[in-house]
Parts: C-alpha cells; structure tokens; sequence
C-alpha cells in the first residue's frame, strides 16, 4: 500500500495510474467544496473537471515539500473558483438553483435533503470570504486544521478562530438565535 | 490556565469525528460546555447537510475519460519534443533569454549597476547581468574570456572598495576574483585537450590546488604520434633533463584551435596584467586591516599572470606566429608588495602578537605553585572571608598546625593575611582540606563540623 507521499511523487513522474488514484482519493471532496460555492450542478462539474486538469498539467513541478498535495490541490480548486465567481458576477448568469443530491430514492427524502443543501448554500453566501473558505474546507471536505492552513495561507490558531466563528454564525443564520448564542 | 473555546472546539470536533461521545468531550471542558454543546451539534449539522452532495456517478466516469485523453495527449507532445530534431522550445528558450540579456543590457538600470559595489542593492542587477553573459557564451574559449574579464572586473571592486574604506567585502570579492580566475583557466585547459586532434593519450589535469600554478601542468603522458617536446623551467643549462626528471609532452594544436587558445590566454594575460596594476593602486590605499586581502589577491593574480604568460608563449613557439602584443606586468606600472607584518599563528592555530607572549599554564598544573616572574601578574587579591560556623574545631589551630592555619581566630573564620598571593592560596586550600575531610573531622573527635 503506497503511502499519498508515494503515490504522489509516481504522478510527478508522469506515472498515469498513480494520478488516477489520486484522482479518486479526491474528486468528491473537491467536487463539494466548489459545489457549495457556486450556483450549478454544470458549474460545479465543469470546474472540477479543470481544477483535476489544471493539476495534471502542472503536477511536473510540484513539490511535497512545499505544500502537501491536498492543500496544493484545493488551492487550485480555490483559485479556480475565484476566477469563476469573479467571471459570473460579471456576466450576472441567471441562478438555476437545482439539487446536488443523488436522484434516486424516496422523492420526499430527497426534496428535504435539497432544500437542507439549498438552506446551507444560502447561508454560506452570507458569511464573510474567509469563515466562508474554512467552513467548506473543514466541514464539507473535511480538511484538517493544518491543510486548510496550509492551503490558505494562514496559520492554524487563525483557522481555529475562523472555523468556530463560522459555526456560530451559521448557527446564527440556519436556526436564529438561542439561548443568546 | 484556562483553554480558549476555539481549541476546545477544535479538540471536541476532532474527538468525535473519531467516535468519542459528545458527553465524554463536554466532560473535559465544564467552563464551556454549554456553548460548545450547541457549537458542535451545529458542525455534525452542517457535515450531514453536505454528506448527500455527491458528483453523479457518470460525470465521475466520463470526467476521468477525458483526463486520460489529456495525459494521451500530453505525453504524445513530451515523445514528439523530445524526437524531434531541433528542440522547438530549447531554441525559443535561448531566444528569449537573448532578446532578455539585450533588454536588460539597454536599460538605465544595468547601466546604473555597472559600477555597483557589492555593499549595495544594485549589485544583485550586476551579478545577474554577468550570469546572463556567461550563460551567452557558448564555446570554451567564449566563456573563459568571459571569466577573465569578470575577474577583471572583481579587481576594480577591490580597488575601489580599498580606496572608499569599504574592507567588509573584500575577502568575498578576491574569492570571487579567485574562482573566475580558477575558471578561465580550467576553460582553457579544457579547450586545449578538446582540441588536441589525434593523441587520444593526451588528458589536461583540471587543477585541484587553485594556490598553486604547478596544478595546471599536463600530465606525463605516453607519447602521442605528434607531440612536441617542450622543456621544463627546472632544466638543466645544457638544456638536458636532470636524471629523475620527467619531460612534458605537449600535443601540438591545429592552427585554429591554437588561434583560439591564444585569444583566451591574451584576455587572461591582460586582464590579470590590468588587474595587479589596479590592485597595486589598492594596496597602496587599503587600510592595514584590508591589506592581507588586497596582497592575497595580487598573489592570485601574480599566478594567473604567469601561467596565462607561459603557456601563450608556448602557443605562439607553437605555430610559429609573430604574438600580438601581450601584456605583461612589467608593462603596467606595477610596484613592488610593501614588507607587510602578517599576523602569526603558534601552534593551536591562535594569534600570537610577538611582542607580549601569553601564558596560558597547562590544565593540570598546579595553581598553588609560584608563578614564574617573567609571566606573573601584578594583580593584589583582597582579604578572603571564610564563613566557617561556631564551634567548628580544626585541627592544628591548637597544637601543632602550620603556621597558615592559625590565622583562623575567631568563630565566623575570618582570613586575614598579608601575607604574598601564594601564601594565601596555601592558606585557602588547607583550611578548605581541613573542613571537608571526613579522616581529619573523625581524627579530631567533634561530630559539629560543616558541609
């Protein structure tokens, strides 16, 4: 069993079947984080698709040692979805709000998983960039603390603030205040 | 000290990520426990509200297909790069680093960073540029002028930097100096055996020693089918080898090749010619701190001269041209080093100042010795206090005790002689003795001693 340090340094070698792995190993959490960050479903995949594209291309000089490969990857994905955002608020596309749910099952179930999908977008949108950016790391990717650090550039203790704020406000905003909190 | 609720939170969420009850979490931090109570269940909110978003299965399958088409693509370009004859992006590489060198060399800056010395910021545009221009040469010969000019140019640092007081980079500079002198030098050494046609035998010894020329002569080879036989300087007069003495076999070069060697030792002969003028000028500015610097870089210098000089005439004996002009030292008006005192070295490797020897006394010598005259120091101790409790009974105040000891008269133990340094080092260590051996406490017979 290869180690992701392993695995990795093969894919830098231009070895196709150890990126694939290593495509596996993340497609989903990526396809998360920038679900929750954009409007689509088509979005969401069409960005996925480059960001693992972007990451072959540029794999060649990737160095572990600089950054480990999650947060190298998610910081790809991170500028990626910048860019996006910054190209739609432009152009003002037309929001198509639509599920990201598995379409398969009981019809309720799944209009109450969506709209729980929708409510939890919504309120992302209105947090500020930074809370926003290590809420979906942490909690809809399940980074740890030290890669979401890293791939953001700011230290832990920041992150740790950042992460709880963002609980809270969230809280804030999905359930209204109580108890005070 | 009490834990911020963030790290708790931290520590909560991690804890139960990996199974441990919310209770059990909540235990550990009673001061927040009810804040963190609604804080986590909102997290494990939020991680179930984004567990059904998953990518659909067959834009997970049809996204990894056409990642492979790009990797198929991709390595079928590095194949067709690497086929092909001509490197398309090596050349464009090489073009723009040209078109680079030549924007750089126009603008202000380099211009302005010409003079720039290494104390200052414009000094990284200059090495950069010089860089730049080395990587432009391409041949051996090319880049051993290039050398020899930037060593030229690390000479009129040094002038300058003497000149303005500057000594903190001048070590740097001459080693610098030294190394692209070390350069040009290799680069012409290894012009010369590249271009040795047909004396397979013929191999150049890179030098090893950069302190010494003789690392430049050519190894003693079999003798290749066209050589000429070239004396060494330490012939005898009837020019005859000395027994025991071997001959150097040059092999003889084709009349380009020699008439490149000539062209990189003439820019070594006169850049390092210039350059011991230039660093004459610094010697005789230099401060006293910076001149065992200046001195070792006109003795590098010196080196490079005559090495560059000998094997030029031995080019131009070779394909018996008359030599353009070629400068020497005599040529400039070089003055001779100044008798400079350097700094002495003992053994240990330490400054030794020859007119105030220090005495360092060997470890296991015996302090309580006198010291000897020549070396002893005026130094006058104060009064010693010995802190020695009541009742404290030692032995040989009463009876028969030396002399010293007796000066202990009273029960705090006070020390007081004036008596010579020595004396009172005796005193010292025999009341100390005295006190802390337990054969000389049971021989006196009282328990009541101190530690």
């Amino acid at each position: 069993m290869l180690t992701e340090e392993q695995l990795v340094q093969r894919a830098v070698n231009r070895d196709r079947a150890a990126f694939t792995q290593i495509y596996d190993l993340h497609f989903d959490k990526i396809y998360r984080y920038i679900y929750v960050r954009v409007h689509s479903q088509a979005e969401a995949e069409d960005l996925t698709q480059d960001v693992f594209i972007k990451a072959y291309e540029g794999i060649r000089n990737y160095k572990w040692r600089d950054l480990p490969f999650t947060s190298w990857l998610f910081r790809i994905a991170h500028n990626r979805v910048i860019d996006h955002v910054r190209k739609a608020s432009r152009e003002k596309k037309a929001s198509l709000e639509e599920a990201g749910a598995i379409s398969s099952g009981d019809p309720v179930y799944i209009t109450e998983q969506n709209f729980e999908i929708h409510q939890l977008k919504d309120a992302l949108q209105h947090l500020p960039d930074a809370q926003r950016e290590v809420a979906t790391m942490r909690f809809i990717s399940e980074l740890s603390i030290a890669e979401v650090a890293l791939s953001l550039g700011k230290s832990e203790g920041t992150v740790k603030a950042l992460q709880f704020n963002a609980i809270a406000s969230l809280r804030k905003l999905l359930y209204g205040k109580i108890n005070g909190y | 000290m009490a834990i911020r609720i963030e790290e708790a939170f931290n520590d909560c969420f991690e804890r139960l990520s990996f199974g441990e009850s919310l209770d059990s979490c909540l235990r550990s931090y009673p001061e927040h426990a009810m804040e963190l109570d609604l804080m986590l269940r909102m997290a494990f909110d939020v991680k179930r509200r984004a567990h059904p978003i998953q990518p659909r299965p067959e834009f997970k399958y049809w996204s990894r297909v056409r990642l492979q088409g790009v990797q198929d693509y991709m390595s079928k370009q590095t194949t067709e790069e690497k086929a092909g004859p001509f490197n398309f992006r090596r050349n464009l590489a090489i073009s723009v680093a040209g078109l680079l060198v030549f924007i750089i060399a126009s603008s202000g800056t380099v211009a302005a960073s010409n003079d720039a010395l290494p104390d200052q910021p414009l000094y990284g545009v200059k090495t950069a540029v010089e860089q730049a221009q080395l990587a432009m040469a391409v041949s051996d010969v090319d880049k051993a002028v290039a050398y020899a000019n930037l060593a030229g140019k690390r000479a009129l640092e040094i002038e300058t930097m003497a000149r303005q007081g500057k000594t903190e980079y001048l070590i740097t500079t001459s080693t610098r100096m030294d190394y692209q002198l070390e350069q040009a030098e290799i680069y012409i050494s290894k012009y010369q055996a590249a271009t040795s046609a047909g004396s397979p035998a013929m191999t150049t010894a890179l030098p090893t020693d950069t302190s010494s020329t003789e690392g430049y002569d050519q190894t003693v080879q079999p003798a290749p089918a066209a050589t000429t036989e070239i004396k060494p300087p330490y012939a005898s007069p009837d020019n005859k080898t000395g027994a025991g003495q071997t001959t150097v076999k040059r092999p003889v070069l084709t009349a380009p090749a020699a008439a490149n060697v000539n062209k990189a030792k003439t820019a070594l002969s006169s850049s390092s010619a210039r350059s011991l003028a230039t660093l004459q000028d610094a010697l005789d500015k230099a401060p006293e701190s910076a001149k065992p610097a200046i001195i070792k870089a006109i003795e590098r210098m010196k080196k490079a001269n005559e090495w560059s000089q000998q094997n030029l005439n031995q080019g131009q004996q070779q394909d018996n041209k008359p030599g353009d002009f070629i400068p020497k030292p005599e040529n400039f008006p070089v003055k001779p080093l100044p008798d400079v005192q350097k700094p002495k070295r003992d053994g240990n490797d330490n400054f030794v100042t020859p007119d105030k020897p220090r005495y360092i006394p060997p470890l296991d010598q015996d302090l309580t010795r006198p010291v000897p005259d020549t070396v002893k120091p005026p130094v006058t101790l104060p009064d010693v206090q010995l802190q020695v409790p009541a009742n404290t009974v030692i032995p040989g105040t009463s009876d028969s005790g030396p002399t010293q000891t007796q000066v202990i008269t009273n029960t705090t133990g006070t020390v007081n002689s004036d008596s010579s340094i020595t004396n009172k080092t005796q005193v010292i260590t025999n009341t100390i003795n005295t006190v802390t051996s337990p054969t000389t406490r049971q021989d006196s017979g009282d328990a009541t001693t101190t530690k």
